[in-house]
C-alpha cells in the first residue's frame, strides 16, 4: 500500500465517484468526480495533532462503529494516502460556519476549507474494476437476532475486538456488559446459501474466517468454548482442511453440521435452537454469537455497470466465462477481486497482477511512454574526511512540544566531524529541502543526518534531496527522535530530549563510516521460460508474448494441453477442448514463442534476470538464455485403487465419466448411478481437499439427468464444496431429484463386487440405517496428484510443501511468486484448482514475470551484501544460510569464494551475521557502522 | 534511598517488523519508558551474537532485539 | 542464535534475562509498547548491571565481557554457530527444544573453552606478570585447561615465561 502511495506514476484519487467510461480499448476517457478531504495532502505531515483538537466526537466506522473517533481522522494508522480527512456530514464548520480549530492547530497549514468537488478527465488506455464486495443487510442480520441483542456480533465486528490495534486492543469482551464470553457460537452461511435475502451463491471465504477468527479467539483465552454451526465446512484452498484441522485438535473448537432454528435471549445469554444432520432438535446457549456474514455484491453495483457498460450477473457481481476469468463484457475493461464473485485475499491479489498482465497485453506498445522517470545529476566524489551536517526538525510542534530541539541542535554541533547543525519547523517540506541543498553546498557536507520522523516513511524523500546535490544516497542517516521519541514520551521532556542526543550521537558514528555505494543496475535478458504445456502453461506463455517478450514453452508429453484434454464440458457449458484448441493456435501464430514438446529441463544456472537453461528434447539438448521462469507443471488425477476400481467395470472415475459422456459411450437406461466424493482426498491418501471434484460431480450428474433424466442419482459426500456461483449447479442438482447423503470420513462407503455384481452400501444418517445399492454405476470423484517436481525444486532451490505443491513467498501477498526472485508459478502445481482459477493464476504469474523484462535492468538497492574476497575462507555457510539463493561460491584460481548475486539480494544480512571472518558487510549496516554505533550508545 | 536507577537499554529493531510497530505506536501516542535507544536494520537476520556482547561492554543494562 | 546468546551471558555470570528477542508484526504497536515496558521493568527489577560509575576497565565482569568479545570476533565459535543455524534450515526444525538441545550439544562446551582461551590472553596482557595458579584461580577453571591455552599461547610466542610468571609480548 505505502508503495502504492509512494510511486510517481500512480496517481490516487479519494473520495472518488467514477462518472462515465467513453470510448474504447487502448483509449478511453473516464470521468471521475472527487469530493474534498479538506485537507491539503501534500502539506499535511500526518502528525495527528488536528485529530486530537478536533470537538467533534462520531462513531469509528472502520472499527465498526465499536470506537469513537473524530470528524477529522484517519482510519488507521498505516492509511494510503497518510494524510488526515475531514468528513463533512459532521464538520461544525461546513455545517454551521462554526468552530475552525483545527487549522489554527495545524502548523504544517494543510487544512483547507475552500477545497471545492472537482471533475477529472483522465485519458487512460484501459480499466481495472476493482469495487470489492458490499455488506450483508442488517434486516437480513436482524433476522439471527443483530440488532435486537447486544451480543450478536458480526463476524467483521468480531474481527475487530480481536485485532490487537483495534477499538478493545485485542481483548474480547460482549457489548451489552463488558464482560469476558466464556462461549461463543459462530453460525455460518448468514446471508449465502440463501434464497430467502436473494443471495443463492456461496461466499467462498466465510468458513475460512470463521475458523481463523475462531482460532485466534482461543489464543486470546485459551479457556474460551468456541461451537462452530454450518452446513458444508468449505474450506477447499491451499492448507484450509490443515486449518481446520488444526482449529479442531489443537484449538478444540466444535463443529456441528446443523440448520438454525432460532435465536432467543435467554437470561443474559443468548439460546440458539438447531436441528442436526438425524434432524433432532437441540438448544444451546451462550455468551456471544458471531454471523459469519456473506460477502455481497459492492454497493452501486448496477450503476456501475451502466457507467461502464459491462454486464453483470444476477447477483449483481461482474460477469466473466470460464476462460477469461478478469474479463468483462467490454473489451479493455477488467475486473479483478470479489466483484468478479466472492474470493479471498490470495485470489484477489492472483487477480489483480493477472488483470494487469492483461492490461499489458492490451497497452505493451506504448509502455513506459507516460511514465515519470526522474534524473540526477552525476554523483560527486568526495573527501576523506566526514564533514557531516545535522538538521534537527522541530516538526511543528510535534517534536519541539516535548524535545528541546535547540539543546539537541547544540549537543549535535559538538560531535566529531559535525560541521554543521541546523533546525527546521519542518524538514520534509519543499522549502526545507532548498534549504538543505543550499547547506550541502555552502558548508560542502559529505554526510547528512535528518532527526525527524520515521525512515520507513520518509527517508527516500531526504534521499531523493541528497541525489539531487549529487550526493549518494548512502550518505543520509535518519534520526527517528518523533514516532519514537517525543510522541512516545510526551511526559518525560527531559528524558526525552537526552535520548534525542544520543540517538544523534549514534548517528554520527555510524554516519562517519558511511560510504558512497554504487547504484547498480543488473541487464536483463527479456524473454521468459515457461515450464509445461498444460492450459496454465499456455496461457502464462501466451500472456508473455502478447505482452511482448519472447518466451519458450517446454512440455513434457508430446503435445499441449495437459489435462484440459480429457474434460469435455464445464458446469457453465463451454468445452475446454475447444478453448485448448484456439489456444493452441494462437501459440502457434505467435511469433514469441517457442514451444518445445517432449522436451525436459536437464539443468538451470544463474539467476533473476540471466538464467541459462538446458533443454533435451528430440532436437537434442539446447542451451537457452532467459530471465525469468514460470513454472506450471500442473497435476494428474490420482489413481484409484478403492472401492474395486481394480476389479469391476462398473466403477469408474469422473473422468472417463466424461470421456463416456461425450463420446456417447454411456450405458443406455442407466437406472442408478452412485458417485462417492474425496475419494483420496481429504486424509485418505492424500491429505487434502482437491477443490474441483464436488463440482465436477455435479455436473456429471446434471449431464447424466440431461440424456436420462430419470436416473437416480446418489453422490456421498462429505462437504458439498460447490463454493461461490457454483451452488447454483448444486441447487439445481436437488432440485432435479440428486440424492445427496453425507458420509463420515469414519464411517466411509464400502464398495463389494460379488462374482460381477457390484453393490455400495453406506449410512443414512437421516434413516440411521445401512443402505445398500447395487448402481449401474459407480463414480468416484478422485482428487488431485501434483506431478513429480523433485528433481525441479532441487535445481530451481525453490521449497515445495509436504504435499509436494510449490511454496509461494507469501500466502496471502505474494501467491504466485517464490523468495526467490524471477521465479513465479501458476495452476495445478501451485494447488488443485480448477480451469478459470488456473487462467487467472498464470496470468497474474506473467504479469509478475513481465516486470522485470519489462524494466530491462534490476536496480539494485544499495542495501546489499558485499563479500571481501581477501577475507572469506570459501566455507559456504553463507551459501546455505541464505533464503534468497542470493549467494553463490566461485572459482577464484584454486580457492572457493563466496560473492553476492545483488539481483537476488535483500539485505537481510544473515550472511553477515554468520560468517566465520566477518568477510561480508551490509550496505548501510557494515559490522563496522553497526559496532561504532554501539560504541556511541555507551557514551 | 539512593538515586532512582534508571537503566541504560539498547534495541535493535527489524525495518519491516519491530521497527514499524514502534512507529504506530507513536501514531497513535501510546505511552513508554524512555530507556531504550534503537539501532535499525533491515532484518533481525543481520543480528550478530557480537553486537550483543559488544553493547554490555559499553556498559547497557539490556539488550532488546525486535524482531 | 538467541540461545547461543544466553549460553554465552550465562558463562560469563550475566543474567540472560538482560536479553531477549521479542517478535511484533508492523500493525502491533500495543504490543510493541508492552514488549519494552515489560522489559524495561524486568530490567529495572534486576537492577543495575555495574556498580555506579559504569564500565570500569578492570573489574571482573568487563574481563570476561572482553573475553567473549574476542571469542565471537574469531572464526571458531562462529562457525560452530554458522554450522548449527545451517543444520536447522536443512531439517527444518526451529522448535524450542530442538534449538536448546542441540546448542547444548554443539556448542556449549566450544564456547566454555574459547571464552575461556580468550580471558587466559586478556588477563596475562592486562594483569601480567602472573602466576599460572592465580590465573587459574581468577578464571575459575581447571589448571590442566589454563596449562594447555598457555602452552598454545607460548608456542605462538604470544607468551613468555620468566621466574614462574606469565606476561604477554608485544
Amino acid at each position: 500500500m505505502v508503495e502504492a502511495g509512494r510511486s510517481p506514476n500512480i496517481k490516487i484519487l479519494t473520495n472518488a465517484q467514477l462518472e462515465s467510461v467513453q470510448g474504447e480499448a487502448g483509449n478511453f476517457t473516464a470521468r471521475v468526480h472527487t469530493a474534498p478531504r479538506y485537507i491539503n495532502q501534500d502539506l499535511c505531515t500526518a502528525c495527528g495533532t488536528c485529530t486530537m483538537y478536533c470537538p467533534v466526537i462520531t462513531a469509528d466506522i472502520f472499527n465498526e462503529s465499536l470506537a469513537l473517533t473524530k470528524s477529522l481522522h484517519k482510519d488507521y494508522p498505516q492509511a494510503v494516502p497518510s494524510s488526515f480527512y475531514i468528513n463533512p456530514i459532521e464538520c461544525l464548520f461546513l455545517n454551521h460556519e462554526m468552530c475552525r480549530i483545527c487549522v489554527s492547530t495545524c502548523q504544517a497549514q494543510a487544512i483547507d476549507f475552500s477545497q471545492t468537488e472537482e471533475e477529472h478527465n483522465l485519458s487512460v488506455g484501459s480499466v481495472i474494476l476493482t469495487p470489492g464486495f458490499g455488506r450483508i443487510d442488517d434486516e437480513v442480520l436482524g433476522r439471527h437476532g443483530f440488532g435486537k441483542y447486544p451480543d450478536v456480533l458480526k463476524s467483521l465486528e468480531f474481527e475487530r475486538l480481536t485485532c490487537a490495534s483495534g477499538p478493545t486492543e485485542g481483548v474480547i469482551v460482549r457489548p451489552s456488559d463488558q464482560r469476558h464470553p466464556k462461549n461463543i457460537a459462530f453460525l455460518q452461511c448468514i446471508g449465502s446459501r440463501d434464497e430467502t435475502c436473494g443471495n443463492g451463491y456461496c461466499s467462498s471465504v466465510c468458513c475460512m474466517y470463521a475458523i481463523k477468527e475462531a482460532s485466534v479467539a482461543k489464543e486470546h483465552d485459551p479457556d474460551l468454548d468456541i461451537t462452530i454451526f454450518y452446513m458444508d465446512m468449505r474450506t477447499q484452498g491451499k492448507e484450509f482442511d490443515a486449518s481446520r484441522q488444526r482449529a479442531r485438535e489443537k484449538y478444540g473448537i466444535k463443529f456441528v453440521r446443523s440448520r438454525i432454528a432460532g435465536i432467543q435471549e435467554q437470561g443474559d445469554q443468548l439460546r440458539i435452537s438447531y436441528v442436526d444432520g438425524r434432524g433432532v432438535h437441540h438448544g444451546e446457549s451462550f455468551d456471544m454469537v458471531v454471523l459469519s456474514e456473506g460477502l455481497e455484491s459492492p454497493e452501486g453495483a448496477d450503476d456501475l455497470a451502466r457507467i461502464c457498460g459491462i454486464d453483470i450477473n444476477k447477483y449483481e457481481f461482474c460477469s466473466t466465462k470460464a476462460f477469461t476469468p478478469l474479463q468483462t463484457s467490454r473489451q479493455g475493461i477488467f475486473v479483478a477481486g470479489a466483484f468478479g464473485g466472492p474470493k479471498d485475499i490470495p485470489e484477489s491479489v492472483t487477480e489483480a497482477t493477472g488483470a494487469v498482465a492483461s492490461v499489458d497485453s492490451l497497452l505493451n506498445k506504448v509502455r513506459g511512454s507516460q511514465v515519470e522517470k526522474k534524473e540526477y545529476p552525476p554523483e560527486l566524489v568526495i573527501e576523506d574526511e566526514p564533514r557531516i551536517g545535522v538538521f534537527v526538525c522541530h516538526c511543528g510542534s510535534n517534536i519541539s512540544g516535548v524535545i528541546d530541539v535547540a539543546a539537541v541542535r547544540e549537543y549535535a554541533s559538538t560531535l566529531d566531524h559535525v560541521v554543521y547543525a541546523d533546525q527546521s519547523l519542518y524538514s520534509c517540506s519543499q522549502d526545507a529541502q532548498h534549504i538543505l541543498k543550499e547547506k550541502i553546498k555552502e558548508h560542502n557536507l559529505n554526510r547528512v543526518i535528518v532527526s525527524a520522523c520515521t525512515p520507513r516513511t520518509h527517508e527516500p524523500l531526504f534521499q531523493e534531496t541528497l541525489r539531487d546535490t549529487g550526493l549518494n544516497r548512502a550518505l543520509f542517516e535518519m534520526v527517528n527522535i518523533r514516532d519514537q521519541c517525543s510522541w512516545v514520551h510526551a511526559g518525560e521532556p527531559e528524558e526525552a530530549t537526552e535520548k534525542a542526543k544520543e540517538l544523534v550521537r549514534m548517528a554520527v558514528a555510524k554516519a562517519i563510516l558511511s560510504q558512497p555505494l554504487p547504484e547498480q543496475q543488473i541487464p536483463v535478458i527479456p524473454k521468459a521460460l515457461v515450464i509445461g504445456g498444460g492450459i496454465s502453461g499456455m496461457t502464462a506463455a501466451l500472456s508473455m508474448a502478447e505482452q511482448g517478450f519472447e518466451t519458450f514453452l517446454i512440455e513434457k508429453s508430446d503435445k499441449l494441453g495437459g489435462n484440459l484434454r480429457n474434460v469435455s464440458a464445464l458446469l457453465s457449458g463451454e468445452d475446454p477442448r475447444k478453448v485448448v484448441k484456439e489456444v493452441e493456435k494462437k501459440i502457434a501464430s505467435n511469433d514469441l514463442i517457442q514451444v518445445y514438446t517432449g522436451a525436459e529441463i536437464e539443468s538451470v544456472s544463474g539467476y533473476v534476470g540471466n538464467f541459462a537453461t538446458n533443454i533435451s528434447s528430440a532436437l537434442g539438448t539446447q542451451v537457452i538464455e532467459h530471465g525469468v521462469i514460470i513454472i506450471a507443471t500442473g497435476g494428474r488425477p490420482y489413481e484409484p485403487k478403492q472401492y474395486c476400481y481394480e476389479t469391476s467395470k462398473q466403477v469408474i472415475t469422473q473422468i472417463e465419466l466424461e470421456n463416456a459422456i461425450s463420446s456417447g459411450d454411456l450405458k443406455e437406461n442407466l437406472q442408478q448411478v452412485v458417485m462417492i466424493q474425496c475419494v483420496g482426498s481429504r486424509g485418505d491418501d492424500l491429505s487434502y481437499c482437491s477443490k474441483v471434484c464436488c463440482g465436477q460431480a455435479v455436473k456429471n450428474a446434471l449431464r447424466i439427468l440431461d440424456k436420462y433424466p430419470n436416473t437416480n442419482i446418489y453422490i456421498l459426500y462429505r462437504d458439498i464444496r460447490t463454493y461461490g456461483f457454483m451452488e447454483d449447479y448444486y441447487k439445481k442438482a436437488r432440485e432435479k431429484g440428486v440424492v445427496f447423503v453425507n458420509y463420515d470420513k469414519e464411517k466411509a462407503p464400502v464398495a463389494t463386487d460379488t462374482n460381477g455384481k457390484l453393490s455400495v452400501t453406506f449410512f443414512d444418517e437421516m434413516l440411521d440405517e445401512d443402505i445398500t445399492l447395487e448402481p449401474d454405476l459407480l463414480v468416484l470423484s478422485v482428487g488431485i496428484v501434483p506431478n513429480d517436481v523433485d528433481s525441479l525444486s532441487k535445481m530451481l532451490k525453490v521449497p515445495v510443501t509436504k504435499d509436494k505443491f510449490f511454496l509461494e513467498a507469501h500466502v496471502k501477498l505474494r501467491p504466485v511468486e517464490f523468495a526467490v526472485d524471477g521465479i513465479f508459478m501458476c495452476g495445478l502445481a501451485h494447488s488443485p484448482k480448477p480451469v478459470n482459477e488456473s487462467i487467472a493464476q498464470a496470468k497474474s504469474a506473467a504479469g509478475k514475470a513481465a516486470l522485470p523484462l519489462a524494466k530491462g535492468v534490476i536496480s539494485v538497492a544499495p542495501i546489499v551484501s558485499k563479500v571481501n574476497p581477501e577475507i572469506c575462507i570459501g566455507c559456504g555457510i553463507c551459501v546455505s544460510l541464505c533464503p534468497y539463493q542470493a549467494i553463490q561460491m566461485v572459482k577464484e584460481g584454486k580457492k572457493k569464494k563466496a560473492e553476492t548475486i545483488s539481483a537476488s539480494c535483500k539485505g537481510c544480512g544473515i550472511c553477515a551475521s554468520h560468517c566465520p571472518k566477518l568477510a561480508i558487510s551490509m550496505g548501510g549496516f557494515t559490522t563496522e557502522q553497526i559496532r561504532s554505533q554501539i560504541k556511541a550508545f555507551g557514551g | 534511598m539512593g538515586q532512582k536507577f534508571n537503566p541504560k537499554i539498547l534495541g535493535f529493531m527489524c525495518n519491516w517488523c519491530c521497527y514499524a510497530a514502534a512507529d504506530s505506536a507513536g501514531v497513535a501516542r501510546y505511552q513508554y519508558p524512555p530507556n531504550v535507544r534503537t539501532i535499525r536494520m533491515m532484518c533481525t537476520g543481520r543480528m550478530d551474537p557480537l553486537f550483543i556482547i559488544d553493547a554490555f561492554c559499553v556498559g547497557t543494562d539490556g539488550v532488546f532485539v525486535g524482531g | 542464535m538467541e540461545e547461543f546468546v544466553r549460553k554465552i551471558l550465562a558463562k560469563i555470570g550475566i543474567d540472560s534475562d538482560r536479553f531477549v528477542l521479542k517478535w511484533a508484526s508492523a500493525a502491533e504497536g500495543p504490543r510493541f509498547v508492552k514488549l519494552i515496558t515489560d522489559f524495561t521493568d524486568r530490567i529495572k527489577s534486576l537492577g543495575p548491571l555495574r556498580e555506579p560509575g559504569g564500565v570500569s576497565k578492570d573489574d571482573e565482569l568487563q574481563i570476561k565481557l572482553l573475553a567473549a568479545r574476542s571469542a565471537l570476533e574469531k572464526a571458531k565459535l562462529r562457525t560452530g554457530l554458522g554450522n548449527l543455524t545451517k543444520g536447522f534450515r536443512k531439517e527444518g526444525d526451529y522448535s524450542d527444544q530442538q534449538i536448546k538441545d542441540k546448542v547444548n550439544e554443539k556448542l556449549t562446551k566450544s564456547i566454555g573453552t574459547e571464552i575461556d582461551r580468550n580471558e587466559t590472553l586478556l588477563r596475562i596482557q592486562k594483569q601480567g606478570p602472573i602466576a599460572i595458579d592465580d590465573l587459574t584461580e581468577k578464571i575459575g577453571v581447571s589448571g590442566t585447561d589454563v596449562e594447555k591455552y598457555v602452552a598454545a599461547f607460548r608456542k605462538k610466542g604470544l607468551v613468555v615465561k620468566a621466574e614462574g610468571r606469565l606476561s604477554a609480548t608485544k
